[in-house]
């Protein structure tokens, strides 16, 4: 498996932190925002507990269905969500498992997420999934530099 | 992102040279001299790079001073950070369910 890098991003959303948590974990509310277009989600099954397991249908604009398929690690509501996501290949198996850590802070009615993605395991066909997570373009440079000197 | 910035770099004298502007400007007879090339060719590399746009030139005396160009150094930070933009996208789609309530 290539050295996959932690992703962490951070967004501060003007709605209070249950708010936020809602649109997390409620399966009406998940599917209206999750997929950024031209995908949608289709069917969506949430188990929000400690071990419950999730799956969500990912839909393409040809119609195609990609299940992806997950456990709830941790459940604080409204302050910390971790997810573990792994989407299905046409045959069921897993093509690679994501760990998605969500920490929800609220400031003056506006709520904050930091998230951090990891990669737990990757399949031979995961590559083109992970775009963003392989090691980082500056440090293939500064590698590559360090390399050449 | 602009594909000359990568071919030029994608050459590992022109890489070295980059390295050696990162701390400071130098004239083309220090690098030929740090890198253990010959002037001649030292100075075609330089002209690739000021041609990418990646070095400035500055002439004083007989003598022509190298520096980094920052600019196309952050496109590349930046086009870099970009493939983070799927997550970018589901916040936005996140912001505007929230704001609709």
């Amino acid at each position: 498996m290539p050295d996959y890098q932690p992703l962490t991003i951070k967004r501060t959303f003007n709605a209070s932190r249950q708010a936020v948590w809602d649109a997390w974990t409620v399966p009406e509310q998940f599917k209206q925002w999750y997929m950024p277009a031209p995908y949608s989600v289709g069917e969506v099954e949430f188990d929000v507990r400690p071990g419950g397991q999730l799956r969500v249908e990912t839909v393409s604009p040809d119609g195609a269905i990609q299940p992806v398929v997950g456990e709830f690690k941790v459940v604080e509501a409204p302050e910390k969500l971790v997810t573990t996501n792994s989407p299905l290949d046409a045959e069921g198996n897993k093509l690679f498992e994501v760990q998605h850590s969500f920490v929800l802070t609220e400031v003056d009615g506006l709520t904050t997420i930091d998230l951090t993605s990891e990669v737990v395991w990757a399949g031979d066909q995961a590559a083109p999934y992970l775009v963003g997570m392989e090691p980082g373009l500056l440090q293939a440079l500064d590698q590559l530099a360090a390399l050449v000197s | 992102m602009n594909a000359s910035t990568l071919i030029a770099l994608a050459e590992p004298n022109r890489l070295k040279i980059v390295e050696l502007l990162k701390g400071q400007p130098r004239t083309v007879n220090e690098i030929a001299l740090l890198l253990e090339l010959r002037q001649p060719q030292a100075s075609k590399h330089l002209r690739a790079l000021s041609d990418a746009g990646l070095v400035n030139v500055e002439p004083r005396a007989q003598q022509r001073i190298y520096s980094l160009n920052p600019e196309p150094f952050l496109q590349l930070e930046d086009w870099s950070r970009s493939f983070h933009s799927y997550w970018n996208q589901r916040f936005d789609n996140l912001d505007d369910h929230l704001t609709k309530g």
